[in-house]
């Protein structure tokens, strides 16, 4: 493969530390087109060694807009299904850059150990330096020893560590859309973290015609329904739970995943006031919310929104899933914050939405702000949904931009596509990806 | 005439980053651009986008705008000495030409989502 | 940063070519390698003042002497080297001097630099040829010292010459190069004027009132030859060699095609290597680089610069090396392995390992507000050091690929 991409696969044997290198095949991405259509198929041929795939998806880390996907597929430990996990904020982009578009990673390792992936090279470090540390120390011990602040860590905590159900594997400091346990899966392979740093170049088949057709299509989306509307709030306010004013006093910003025109994602400050402008004397001085179930939860047991975004920070530092914390917590009567705080090590028991689809319910299951033509009796939403979804993740589209955007159409992503990569692809490759995926 | 960034609407998107990168490399990378979203500070939340002009660093920051000279660290004990006329272009960032070869003009203000960079 | 790309039709027996790497160079060195390597001129190895003290200069046809600081030249090649130098170039050398490496041949009383009084002629950016009122219009910025005198700068950038001597680009005699502090030359008998500055253009960046830039360039010499015995001095105020400049790097290649081979030297034929380079090797340096690489880039963002010599340094530089070589680092990785000895290899990785611990000990000590001048100028030097042993196993790459297809 020549465009949109680093051209390489890395096959990562934890068992064996052996690592290796292989080309992207053309074949593969005519066929699969990429993300999802990929690391399924990457799954299916590496099954018995119970892997761990990660990817992008066809404009991961484009102009392409909200092109900010990349993703880990693995099997759900607790339900047994192949499922996928979006990586956003700026890991999705930072692994297109890394080197390599898909990484499996297989095998069990004898000891602690992490993954470090960076311009094209991948390598396995021992981890006992971190293996226990929380998920926020452990992704400051790795940047400090490299010296790079822009390494994104995928990374687990306590609870992935100790094989808790609801491990999450986060990202950098932050909560991820895995809502699978996959943190469960990484700690069962000793696999502390996935360290990715690159700095690579993407080279495109027909630049000028593929980047003029993304700045129509950004045109397009950017004046769209959510215009002028921001942050997790938002978010939550057109799902129908207004928690608008409730977070509005600690919000301290709203920040967008790469290149995507909806910033999902609000800081809050939890120890400075949420007006101070100027950089914060305070090393640890917040928290950014990534994922509007974790705050409903917590909201809805009745705690402040200080409290809640505590207890959010308190979870992405164990690296537990928050909805699975506030859920089983309210369910067990605990509702005080301390309470909570110990509970982490204990939270078990089935969850009662536990998703059926293979995409993660962190991206809410009905159109968000945008009108897609659905009927409105609700007939169609959740095939609507899973589509969509199926789309995000095959592209490497913001799972939850790709929601409110119409205007990202499939014939367009096909279009940008064939420009982005000079490979002819047809709506019936794309049926038949979107199939094999939902299978 | 130069860009102009207004931090206050800026969500640290990337895209005008990655904008001018492909008008440097005719490629997607972010090595040559000479507009940069500062990230190092993640924990935070403090980020800055930075302009390099042909003579001035401009530093968009939330509390304000810094102008810079280039090659000036902003700390008067460290800047003394002579500039000097015969330092070498070092051809890595070249400076914000505007964009000035695209009929459209520049890249970065229209791929930002938000609005946040005008030309002023 | 792209690949670099390199020449499709590379000459069978090019000169051997040394580039000056030692003391007082800056990195505009790296701008003849890029010449050199777009040209497919390959047999080029890098060489600094204590080789050439050693006779270095017995195993090159021509010697590219490019810019950053003359004192520090000179006082490092000293008398012995002067004098090797001025040997090397009797005996048939071909010596290119840019900018800094212009400055050098020419008469001057200062120290260290009297010891390269070859070309006897006056330059017009200096004091002594200003009035009263003019001397006071000079920023600070503009000048450098020079005994009780100062050499100054009017315009930096593109400047518009002619070129003489039949030399010509594109059937044209008017070509544009960047002057970055190269000399202004008044006409004398004991050269030859191949280039004259006619004037400006919209690119200029005029340092000084455009009249008086004017006054001090127009009409006088850019660059020169100077034949001494059997060999020539082609020296260069504006950069002939800056890779943005196809056109005058034509002139500049055409130059050392033509001239560069009097010293009837064989040019390198290399063996096809005994035992291919391991794999393993260059996966090494491209973990390293990449290490290295990647801390650099995050020091760009700080606001730090380093004074080293008298010259301001700043972080975006570390990254100008790292890049030349990152760009070539595919081409050796995919091609057919060249000679180097274990203990080389070993040294190479070393050294780049180096490279990336000193660099985040830069980092971190700048993260505790400490100074990291002493750390800095450390770093430069290796990174000379690194970059040039790198570029020396490609350059050699080329040519084995060279004789080779041509065999
Ligand atoms: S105007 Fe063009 S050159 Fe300047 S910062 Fe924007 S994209 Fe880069
Ligand atoms: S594109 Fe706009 S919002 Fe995104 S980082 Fe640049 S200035 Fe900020």
């Amino acid at each position: 493969m020549e465009y949109l991409t680093s051209n390489k696969v890395a096959i990562v044997d934890l068992g064996t530390s052996k690592i290796v290198h292989e080309k992207l095949d053309e074949a593969l991405v005519r066929e699969k087109i990429g993300g999802a259509g990929v690391t399924c198929e990457l799954y299916e041929k590496y099954k018995e060694e119970d892997p761990i795939i990660l990817g992008t998806g066809l404009f991961t880390g484009t102009l392409v807009p909200a092109s900010a996907l990349s993703m880990i597929t693995a099997k759900n430990p607790s339900t047994g299904k192949v499922c996928h996990a979006p990586l956003t904020l700026y890991a999705g982009m930072e692994m297109k850059y890394s080197g390599f578009d898909y990484i499996v990673i297989k095998g069990k390792a004898p000891k602690p150990m992490y993954l470090w992936v960076h311009d094209g090279i991948a390598d396995i470090h021992d981890a006992k330096e971190i293996w226990g540390k929380n998920v926020w120390d452990a992704t400051d011990s790795i940047r400090d020893s490299m010296g790079d602040a822009l390494i994104q860590v995928l990374g687990i905590g306590k609870a992935g560590e100790s094989g808790s159900d609801f491990g999450q594997v986060c990202i950098n400091y932050w909560a991820s859309g895995d809502r699978w346990g996959f943190g469960k899966l990484f700690g069962r392979k000793k696999l502390k973290s996935v360290a990715l740093r690159g700095m690579s170049l993407l080279e495109i088949a027909d630049p000028e015609g593929f980047v003029q057709a993304c700045k129509e299509l950004l045109l397009a989306v950017k004046n769209g329904p959510f215009a002028g509307k921001q942050g997790i709030a938002e978010l939550s306010a057109e799902m129908g739970e207004d928690i608008r004013k409730w977070l509005e006093p600690i919000i301290h910003r709203h920040l967008s995943c790469f290149n995507t025109p909806f910033p999902t994602n609000t800081f809050v400050f939890l120890d400075e006031d949420p007006k101070h402008l100027k950089e914060s004397e305070k090393n640890e001085p917040g928290f950014l919310i990534t994922d509007v179930y974790g705050l409903l939860g917590f909201n809805k047991m009745g705690l402040s929104a200080q409290d809640s975004s505590a207890l959010l920070r308190e979870c992405a530092r164990a690296g537990i899933d928050a909805v699975a914390v506030a859920e089983l917590n309210q369910k067990a009567g605990m509702t005080q914050l301390e309470e909570i705080k110990r509970s982490f090590g204990d939270v078990k028991g089935p969850l009662e939405h536990l998703s059926k689809e293979p995409f993660s319910p962190w991206a809410p299951p009905a159109p968000m702000f945008a009108d897609f033509a659905l009927s409105p009796d609700g007939s169609q939403t959740a095939d609507w949904w899973k589509r969509r979804q199926a789309m995000a993740y095959i592209f490497g589209i913001h799972p939850i931009f790709a929601l409110m955007s119409p205007e990202l159409t499939e014939e367009k992503l096909l279009e940008l596509a064939t420009m982005g990569t000079g490979l002819e692809f047809t709506p019936e490759t794309l049926e038949q990806v979107v199939g094999d995926i939902l299978k | 005439m130069g860009i102009q960034i207004d931090l206050k609407k800026c969500v640290s998107c990337m895209a005008c980053e990655m904008a001018c990168g492909y008008h440097r490399d005719e490629g997607f990378a972010l090595l040559s651009s000479c507009i940069m979203v500062t990230r190092g500070r993640e924990k935070k939340d403090y980020s800055a986008v930075v302009l390099k002009e042909e003579e001035n660093l401009v530093i968009a920051r939330p509390e304000g705008v810094e102008v810079r000279k280039l090659g000036s660290t902003g700390k008067s004990d460290q800047d003394k000495g002579r500039e000097d006329a015969s330092a070498k272009p070092l051809l890595l960032r070249e400076p914000c030409d505007l964009c000035s070869d695209r009929k459209d003009g520049p890249l970065c203000l229209q791929f930002c989502p938000v609005n946040a960079i005008s030309l002023g | 940063m792209k690949e670099f790309p390199s020449s499709p039709n590379p000459p069978l027996s090019p000169p051997k070519i040394g580039i000056f790497v030692g003391a007082g160079a800056s990195h505009s060195w790296l701008w003849f390698v890029d010449l050199l390597d777009q040209w497919g001129l390959n047999d080029v190895r890098f060489i600094n003042e204590k080789e050439i003290l050693i006779g270095a200069l017995e195993g090159v046809d021509s010697l590219m002497m490019s810019g950053g600081d003359t004192f520090a030249m000179a006082r490092s090649l000293g008398a012995e080297g002067s004098r090797r130098l001025k040997h090397f170039i009797e005996e048939g050398g071909l010596y290119i001097g840019t900018c800094a490496g212009a400055y050098l041949p020419l008469r001057s009383s200062m120290a260290f630099l009297n010891q390269f009084n070859w070309i006897n002629v006056k330059i017009s950016n200096i004091s002594r040829r200003l009035s009263e009122s003019e001397r006071g219009l000079f920023q600070e910025h503009a000048c450098t010292p020079y005994g009780c005198e100062f050499v100054y700068h009017v315009a930096r950038e593109d400047v518009l010459l002619e070129m003489e001597g039949g030399h010509q680009a594109n059937g044209s005699k008017k070509v544009i190069a960047p002057l970055y502090g190269g000399p202004s030359m008044l006409p004398s008998e004991d050269m030859q004027a191949i280039a004259t500055y006619r004037g400006f253009t919209e690119k200029t960046k005029f340092l000084v009132r455009e009249d008086l830039a004017e006054k001090t360039l127009h009409g006088n010499i850019a660059a020169s030859r100077k034949r001494m015995g059997k060999g020539y001095l082609y020296i260069f105020g504006p950069h002939f060699e800056h890779p943005n400049y196809p056109e005058a790097n034509g002139i500049l290649a055409r130059i050392i095609l033509r001239e560069g081979k009097n010293r009837a030297t064989r040019s390198f034929r290399p063996e096809p290597p005994s035992s291919k380079t391991g794999q393993s090797f260059f996966e090494e340096w491209r973990r390293e680089l990449s290490h290295s690489r990647m801390v650099a880039f995050g020091l760009e963002m700080l606001p730090i610069r380093w004074m080293i010599g008298n010259k301001w340094y700043e972080p975006e530089k570390i990254r100008v090396f790292l890049e030349a070589l990152w760009r070539r680092l595919n081409y050796l990785e995919s091609g057919e392995g060249v000679d180097v000895t274990p203990e080389d290899q070993k040294g190479m990785i070393n050294r780049l390992k180096e490279t990336t611990g000193l660099l985040r000990t830069m980092k971190k000590e700048h993260d505790r507000a400490q100074s990291t001048n002493g750390l800095a100028e450390d770093l430069f030097l290796l990174l000379k050091k690194v970059a040039s042993d790198f570029l020396t196993i490609y350059f050699r790459a080329k040519r084995t690929e060279t004789v080779r297809a041509q065999a």
